[in-house]
């Protein structure tokens, strides 16, 4: 087991398999190409999976009365339920958390970086422990915390609006953790041919380390810029002007109003303003898809 | 107090630790158990052995009438306990630093040894931030349980454990006020704890089940090599770009009765459908699938990648000797991803415990029937709705127990059964 992982890990396991395509076909049935069974079962998935996604288009297609009437069929009210959603300011929370998650992931992969360098190549005392305090933090989520970070972070500290959401959603365990496994599979002879070649810490790390992770650095940015973009519990506490809410807690706000209307309230506003507020980070996702794609497949054999 | 920690924990060393160096075992558990309990009973402003806060029980033994009192019990069994952690982890750091010996020199080589200075400087950020924002927190959350706090009010009361044993005895959020519809005052008992401790590891074991086998079922089909698998790949997991509250504001839309599409298609067989929303059970399995809904894809994108890791070769091996398909499965592929399951298995139990609040509170918390919260949605509810920051406290504790249980017993299955490289 240990010989095939570490073959694997190298990169020779891998290789093989997606030079030799041929190699797949006669190889053993697991890695049989696909049918037409396994045709159908993927497009069943794919309209499983995004069915509530056109269910809910529809639904921001529709005016009210359509929507009640239970009509599958988009209508054409998608102006209007855009335009509401819009009068609720959709927008500015949209800009708003666009600004903090990148502020966000920016920092997280930053640190993430610096601090995993700083434990593969350097001798620091008390390694194992730092990293171990490090990564207990992965089971103190923000979330369980706000109870106890409310009063430090608005009262101690004193920050407000925006700053007291970024500021305490800066560091990760996970980015560390990440960056690490990636350093610990990069050969040492690199970092010893830096040094005979007199390159310093500092050197090394912007001229060969960041260039050999470009893939990491976007696949990591890409989750915690969901993660900042999906921040929500600890805004909806902290943020006090509804200029400066972030935007899924003004997805709430957008429901909310929309629910105060009346005893009918327009489903279509809210289903548009939740499918707007996804456009952002689909689009980091398509941007950086390639990028992660392989940055995971290298991160995947652990 | 602090000697029978001591002598408590010190007993539990020269029983458990396999060792030759008596006085040095008895010597470290004594120190831990001292300290242990210092650190624990600290936290509550040593209240546990001041009389006011007794609450002793008697008990008839042979006619001798002896008064037993629970918060020294506390106070003995938790220090001792906490020390006896204290013990366990020192211990463990000890092996590891002295097995990690050999591998460090390996992992040396090319090592930067010039000014000190610059890996200080590289975690600085990292270790002031979590140090600040997540242990400074984490301790003051352990303070908070101890007391009576409002928030908005900057006095506070101590409590000693009462904020504890509230939950002990069932009672996690304060009596509602109801008047009913004929005029009479209808006064509920409050949010059931062991009830929310029960939704929470339910929901959690329904999210991860579901998303587990189910991404693994569609990652089977669509890790192979074929014309279109792209497209594929990329069609099944962007859904995971959806934040929980857009999810659960989509997923509403499916869900709701009568005017949503499992509804309709209920009664295009002239059955009634299910009311999912409405219900305190179905809400649970409503809440579940919008939440593996929400993270199907980011489980899909590592299984594919998994799944292509799988060494060939082995399952060459598997077929030559006869192995069925099933057999190649579970011998070869289930034991080469068990990495990926397990750091998925952590990832989505995490999800589960803490990032549900935003479809709890978005898809059931508005029906008329509230069935659905989660620890994590009462501390919401109890600690800045209610503003009842103590109990609320209480409970943050009690979840970050929970959560670190479940992390701490994958881990150790993961550090038994998987071998990481390096």
């Amino acid at each position: 087991m240990s010989s095939t992982a570490t073959q694997e890990r190298s990169g020779l396991g891998r290789r093989s398999t997606s030079t030799t395509r041929a190699a797949s076909i006669t190889g053993p049935a697991f890695m049989k190409r696909a049918g037409v069974g396994s045709h159908a079962a993927l497009i069943a998935a794919v309209i499983i999976l995004g069915f509530p996604i056109y269910y809910a288009f529809a639904g921001a297609t529709q005016a009210a009365e359509q929507f009640y009437a239970r009509e599958l069929a988009p209508g054409g009210a998608l102006g209007d339920n855009v335009q509401r959603a819009l009068d609720e300011n959709l927008l500015r929370f949209m800009v708003n958390s666009l600004l903090l998650a990148t502020v966000i992931a920016t920092a997280k992969v930053v640190y993430g970086l610096l601090g995993a360098a700083a434990l593969v190549y350097f001798n620091v005392p008390f390694k194992t422990f730092i990293f171990a305090v490090i990564m207990a933090t992965l089971l103190l989520p923000q979330d369980v915390l706000i109870i106890g970070l409310f009063r430090l972070v608005t009262g101690t500290l004193g920050l407000g609006g925006y700053l007291a959401v970024v500021v305490p959603s800066m560091a990760t365990a996970a980015g560390v953790f990440v960056f690490r496994q990636h350093f610990l599979r990069i050969p040492r002879s690199i970092a010893e041919s830096a040094q005979l070649d007199g390159a310093g810490p500092m050197r090394f790390l912007v001229k060969i380390l960041v260039p050999m992770s470009w893939n990491t650095i976007a696949s990591l940015f890409m989750i915690m810029f969901l993660a900042g973009w999906n921040l929500y519990l600890w805004p909806l506490l902290v943020v006090q002007n509804p200029n400066e809410q972030v935007v899924q807690a003004g997805l709430r706000r957008i429901d909310l109003a929309n629910d105060a209307l009346g005893i009918a309230p327009v489903p279509g506003a809210v289903l548009a303003a939740a499918l707007m507020a996804t456009v952002p980070p689909l689009i980091v996702f398509v941007l950086l898809q390639k990028r992660y794609m392989s940055g995971f497949t290298l991160t995947a054999g652990k | 107090m602090t000697a029978v920690c001591a002598v408590a924990v010190a007993g539990l060393a020269l029983r458990l630790w396999p060792d030759d160096r008596t006085a040095v075992r008895a010597a470290a558990g004594a120190v831990c158990g001292s300290v242990g309990f210092h650190l624990l009973v600290g936290t509550t402003g040593y209240c546990v052995s001041e009389s006011q806060y007794h609450d002793s029980a008697s008990i008839h033994v042979l006619g001798l009438t002896q008064t037993v009192n629970g918060s020294y019990g506390i106070a003995v069994v938790g220090g001792a306990l906490f020390g006896a952690g204290l013990l366990y982890l020192a211990r463990a750091a000890a092996r590891r630093l002295r097995l990690g010996a050999a591998v460090r020199a390996a992992e040396t080589r090319g090592n930067f040894g010039s000014p000190a200075i610059v890996p200080v400087l590289l975690l600085l950020p990292t270790l002031v931030h979590i140090l600040m924002f997540t242990y400074t927190p984490a301790a003051q959350l352990l303070r908070t349980g101890t007391l009576v706090a409002r928030l908005g009010i900057d006095r506070t009361a101590p409590a000693c454990l009462s904020n504890y044993s509230e939950l002990l005895t069932g009672r996690a959020g304060g009596a509602d006020y109801y008047i009913l519809s004929d005029g009479s005052l209808f006064r509920s008992d409050g949010a059931d704890f062991s009830g929310l401790v029960f939704r929470s590891l339910t929901l959690t074991v329904m999210i991860v089940t579901l998303t587990n086998v189910v991404a693994l079922a569609i990652s089977w089909f669509a890790f192979r090599r074929f014309r279109g698998a792209t497209v594929y790949r990329v069609l099944l997991i962007w859904p995971f770009v959806l934040s929980p509250v857009a999810s659960a504001i989509i997923m509403r839309a499916v869900f709701a009765t009568p005017d949503g599409f499992i509804d309709q298609a209920f009664e295009m067989f002239g059955k009634q459908g299910p009311e999912f929303l409405l219900d305190s059970t179905l809400g649970l399995f409503a809440v579940a699938i919008t939440a593996s809904w929400n993270i199907i894809g980011f489980n899909i994108l590592f299984y594919v990648a998994a799944l292509q890791n799988v060494p060939t070769h082995l399952l060459e091996a598997a077929e030559l000797d006869g192995a069925s398909r099933w057999g190649q499965f579970r011998h070869v592929v289930l034991s080469s991803i068990a990495p990926i399951v397990l750091f998925l298995v952590f990832f989505n139990t995490v999800y589960s415990l803490f990032d549900t609040f935003g479809i709890i509170q978005n898809q059931t918390s508005q029906g008329p029937v509230v069935g659905t919260e989660n620890l994590i949605y009462n501390i919401y509810d109890q600690g800045i709705l209610a503003k009842d920051l103590g109990r609320a406290a209480a409970q943050s504790i009690v979840l970050m127990l929970i959560a670190g249980a479940v992390g701490i017993l994958q881990f150790r299955t993961s550090d038994r059964r998987i071998t990481y490289a390096q």
